[in-house]
């Protein structure tokens, strides 16, 4: 789990400012501050998803805990993708109130939960989610409070869970 | 370029509070884990049911500085902008929290309800009596009928000097919750904003806005408003905002009302109580009595030129606990407010 970690911050480092610039469009701008305080923690704890959740803070602290937890049980305990990720966005679902379509990380995790089992192809469905979330408009998180809630802008928190899914099909790759 | 005071990121939310229990030591200090600051003596041990609420900072004075006697037993600290994470708000409730339980207050933002709640859960397994209270008063958020989906702003203030004076004076945990849900729904606000404040995260302008253009409905981080209008003189203004919210909860005339006028830190007093007149003249208008007004910068964002107007309508024992005496360092002496 740990060298899939520091490859995770070794990417989120290099996507700290693009997913701050994403966040500034419709909030305050600090999601990939955030990521990458979380995953600088993470790195080497004994429990990474607590260590994430607890240096992260806010919102996404806990929801992007959840997705670390579950990668962590796929790494270290050897359980099924595919049934890790649903389970995982069951769960950011309900502490988040949200579903898809609303504009938020689960419409790139939703879409990796239901291809299977194969990291490349997970990372590419979460991708795709991504670019959908440009038409939606929000209703969780801050982007709903803003002017036409973020329509034409893309949301940060699903491109960080695309990133965290090709960074961990590179892992698999890399093992 | 950021031009702010402060040593690092890192440590920007630790400095500040080391500043604080050192400047009021005889009324706070931390908790066990420092990111919990709490009353130095607590009667929450002896029959008293605790208040706390977990937050991000960068709003300050709220909530830190509305700890003490009368108010708040404890606030949870974040990091700027960010809820505090689950694990440190059981912390608190953990620090706090007596045999007559505990309400946790939970302005309603994402992140401090996710957690909030997740807080309250961890803590009730642990046998705590804590009961989560979402509050929420900015019409700009949801429209009318929906009202358990807006967000948490200024007008909040009112439920935790209520529910703290009435802890205080020995009210149970069961009527003090139902307390607040009354307050709560007495109670209306819109923000509007002019100068966006510089995040000192990231150093920029949180939002943009045209020289001659005012927001209508900012949220407390800045998140752009909703609407937009051209900026004229502020009477027009206000005569708008006022509009909206006794649109939203009409007032009868003769209902006795609390007025909170709100800065983001950017706006001055002498602009505040330009606010107020214009809030008040609107009001006598009406026929709408009001007492006890609270106007100055208390939730803030940076130095964002913003402020919010929130109305409140409060039964007799509303506004006895609203006026009662507390000893915090920073929430203002409440007057009488009416000349007779």
């Amino acid at each position: 789990m740990n060298s899939f970690l520091c490859l995770l911050l070794v990417r989120f480092e290099a996507l700290e400012a693009e997913l701050n610039a994403l966040d500034a469009a419709t909030g305050d701008g600090d999601h990939g501050i955030t990521m990458v305080k979380g995953l600088r923690a993470a790195v080497a704890a004994e429990n990474p998803a607590k260590a994430f959740r607890m240096a992260s803070g806010g919102a996404s602290g806990s929801l992007f805990s959840v997705l670390i937890g579950a990668l962590a049980s796929v790494i270290d305990r050897s359980s099924d993708l595919d049934d890790t990720l649903q389970d995982a966005a069951h769960r950011i679902g309900q502490l988040g109130q949200a579903k898809a379509g609303d504009k938020t990380l689960l419409d790139a995790l939703i879409p990796a939960a239901s291809v299977g089992s194969n990291a490349d192809a997970a990372a590419r469905a979460a991708r795709e989610g991504w670019l959908a979330t440009k038409d939606m408009a929000a209703r969780r998180g801050r982007t709903k409070y803003v002017e036409g809630a973020g329509v034409g802008h893309l949301d940060a928190g699903a491109r960080s869970v695309a990133e965290i899914l090709e960074a961990f099909a590179q892992w698999q790759k890399d093992q | 370029m950021m031009k702010k005071l402060f040593n690092s990121q890192e440590t920007m939310a630790d400095d500040m509070i080391d500043g604080f229990v050192a400047a009021f030591p005889d009324i706070v200090m931390r908790g066990k884990h420092p990111r919990v600051v709490r009353r130095r003596t607590l009667r929450t041990k002896g029959g008293k049911v605790a208040l706390l609420i977990g937050n991000g900072c960068g709003h300050e004075p709220i909530a830190m500085g509305f700890v003490g006697e009368g108010l708040l037993d404890a606030n949870v600290v974040g990091d700027v902008f960010a809820a505090p994470s689950q694990d440190l708000i059981l912390e608190g409730i953990e620090e706090v929290t007596g045999d007559a339980g505990a309400v946790l207050l939970i302005s309603r933002h994402e992140g401090d309800v996710i957690n909030g709640n997740a807080a309250a859960l961890m803590a009730q397994d642990e046998g705590l009596n804590v009961r989560p209270l979402l509050m929420y008063d900015d019409i700009s958020s949801a429209p009318k009928g929906q009202e358990d989906e807006r967000r948490g702003a200024a007008g909040t203030m009112f439920i935790y000097k209520i529910l703290g004076a009435a802890a205080e004076a020995g009210m149970g945990l069961d009527a003090l919750y139902a307390l607040g849900e009354d307050v709560r729904a007495r109670t209306r606000t819109l923000g509007a904003a002019v100068l966006p404040g510089i995040s000192p995260l990231t150093g920029e302008p949180m939002f943009k806005l045209p020289d001659d253009e005012v927001f209508i409905g900012m949220g407390v981080h800045g998140e752009p408003g909703v609407g937009r209008r051209k900026l004229g003189p502020v009477h027009e203004l206000v005569s708008f905002m006022m509009d909206e919210l006794l649109g939203d909860r009409h007032i009868p005339s003769g209902t006795t009302t609390l007025v909170l006028i709100n800065g983001a830190g950017g706006t001055t007093h002498m602009e505040l109580l330009t606010i107020y007149r214009e809030v008040v003249q609107i009001l006598e208008a009406r026929d709408i009595p009001h007492v006890s007004p609270m106007i100055g910068s208390f939730s803030t964002t940076q130095e964002t030129g913003a402020f919010s107007i929130s109305l409140f309508t409060p039964n007799e024992e509303m506004l006895t606990f609203w006026r009662a005496d507390q000893t915090t360092p920073n929430f203002p002496k409440i007057h009488g407010g009416n000349a007779g």
